[in-house]
């Protein structure tokens, strides 16, 4: 095919989406955010046929299909980091402390929490290192992800 | 050895970092032209279903399988857009085959990513809205924490990573289809800019611009049209629970499954005594060596030491990206796979040029779907004398 061969003949046109969602936190996610915000608490569904219990809770099992209806409090003991990763530019600015994230799951459940991980330096952080969930202040909380400052070492 | 689906045809435009000469349509129109001349099949006479994979932000058309006939020779014939990777739309045409309802179908695929002005954008738009996106502030850093899982686990390391990436390069320079050749040293990837740690910048298949169409056939129609048909042995797919919360960073648990389900269709016990070759996803550098564990090409823990030796190097003892892969072709979005295929098939009709590979008559193809996804496809595909 003939191509254009002079590039200030090239001719593009801009075009883009402006448009935004509701979404529905819906049955189990109401009640974990209402236990975070209200308690500062972890909720977490369970399913006794399989004797698995997700976080963040789910209205369903993963491995056997049923409907879950009991949830449960996560223990602030036996959160670890299952994976975690350090940036020290945001936004091409270097920044003063790097910043942390984690993948932060549980001993006793299935699933986890992404989210900073906080009160640490880069180089004391390890995969498998015991941490908690720090909740913001209660006035602060509003019923959202960010109702946790983050995780913290347990220590 | 016959079978009931084969690839017939193979068309390309070369990855380009920038396409501004050709609109998506035109650009597709010619990978279709150079596909079905290379069959010798008039697509509205001989092509009886079309198979388009598209992901509609990627495009920036909502529903865009609106998008897709007329460039494809494909008007008011049976076709359907997959949002999703190219082996899919590999593995749809395959079953429309065997299960006797066409003959011949094409397959396509492609990347404008040089006219998406907000790739990143559109993969954080991928996370659960109200667990991840208020806390993920780019995409990368679930490849950094994957990427450190991964090795830990494994006891690979960073410096291995590195040697994929200069592989990968260095077998694009060799071909011409490839965005991304370059000589990239491992202790130049060992430096590059760190962005979510371990990952760097160099660790990441940059982007690319280009259409992929591959036209399948069932087996006796196969025979009649193509004297070097590439068989397709088996076919797999997987996603897992993809939520960050819940899937295990350590392991591509969707790539071992499809892998497993490919082989045993071929009847393939050993993958790596098996193989001539392979082209796997590597849309960051350690990803490579995650699929190779996950599809069963090494052992636990091996894919590193291999990489770093050059066991997966043109002359290795199993090939891996010999094309350069999308670190050395260029990241191409939903049609990595099919590119890969693509790849495969100019490998085993033995007209890879400069990175033939002697004598190549069976090899494997892997595809994942990308940043957030656990979603991933394989192929075998064989050459029969
Ligand atoms: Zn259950």
């Amino acid at each position: 095919m003939d191509r254009v061969d002079r590039p200030q003949d090239i001719k593009y046109w801009y075009g883009g989406i402006d448009t935004a969602y509701r979404y529905t936190v819906g049955i189990a996610g109401e009640r974990f955010f209402r236990e975070l915000r209200d308690t500062g608490k972890i909720l977490a569904s369970r399913c006794h046929r399989c004797n698995e219990a997700y976080v963040p809770p789910r209205l369903y099992c993963v491995k056997c299909f049923s409907e879950l209806k009991d949830y449960e409090e996560v223990p602030d003991d036996g959160w670890y980091i299952h994976t975690y990763s350090t940036a020290r530019n945001q936004e091409g600015q270097r920044l003063q402390e790097p910043l942390i994230w984690v993948v932060a799951k549980h001993r006793h459940v299935v699933g986890g929490l992404v989210h900073r991980l906080t009160r640490a330096s880069p180089v004391d952080v390890t995969i498998g290192m015991r941490i908690r969930p720090l909740p913001k202040e209660k006035e602060r909380r509003i019923g959202s992800i960010l109702d946790l400052e983050g995780f913290v070492p347990s220590q | 050895m016959t079978g009931r689906v084969a690839i017939v045809g193979v068309g390309a435009t070369p990855c380009r970092t920038i396409t501004p000469d050709v609109s998506y349509k035109e650009m597709m129109f010619e990978a279709a032209q150079r596909a079905y001349s290379d069959c010798g099949l008039d697509p509205r006479k001989d092509v009886d279903s079309f198979v388009t994979c598209a992901e509609d932000f990627w495009e920036g058309t909502s529903i865009f399988d609106e998008y897709v006939p007329d460039q494809l020779g494909a008007v008011l014939k049976p076709t359907c857009t997959i949002a999703s990777d190219g082996i899919y739309g590999v593995a749809t045409a395959y079953m429309q085959i065997a299960a006797g309802a066409f003959e011949v179908v094409a397959v396509e695929a492609h990347s404008k990513a040089s006219e998406v002005l907000d790739k990143a954008q559109i993969q954080a738009f991928a996370l659960d809205p109200i667990y991840n996106r208020p806390i993920v502030p780019h995409p990368y850093l679930l490849a950094g924490l994957e990427m450190r899982a991964f090795l830990k686990a494994t006891k690979n390391t960073a410096e291995q990573c590195s040697a994929v990436v200069e592989k990968n390069r260095g077998n694009a320079l060799h071909n011409p289809w490839a965005a991304r050749g370059s000589h990239v040293t491992r202790e130049s990837v060992d430096s590059s800019e760190p962005l979510f740690e371990p990952l760097r910048q160099l660790d990441v298949a940059q982007h690319a611009d280009s259409s992929v169409v591959l036209v399948l056939a069932s087996g006796d129609r196969a025979r009649r049209i193509s004297d070097r048909p590439i068989w397709i042995r088996g076919v797999g797919w997987y996603t897992d629970d993809g939520s960050l919360e819940t899937r295990d960073w350590r392991k591509a648990t969707y790539a071992a499954m499809a892998a497993e389900r490919a082989f045993e269709m071929a009847g393939i016990n050993d993958p790596a005594a098996s193989l001539d070759f392979a082209e796997i996803d590597d849309a960051f550098s350690y990803k490579e060596l995650q699929h190779m564990e996950a599809a069963g090409l090494c052992a636990q823990g091996e894919s590193g030491r291999l990489a770093e030796e050059g066991a997966t190097t043109l002359g290795g003892e199993l090939p891996v990206n010999p094309s350069g892969g999308s670190i050395g072709m260029g990241n191409l979005l939903e049609a990595n796979g099919l590119m890969r295929i693509a790849q495969s098939a100019i490998q085993l009709r033995g007209e890879a040029g400069a990175n033939q590979i002697t004598s190549a008559q069976r090899c494997f193809a892997l595809s994942w779907r990308g940043l957030p996804t656990t979603s991933g496809a394989a192929v075998v595909l064989e050459r029969v004398e």
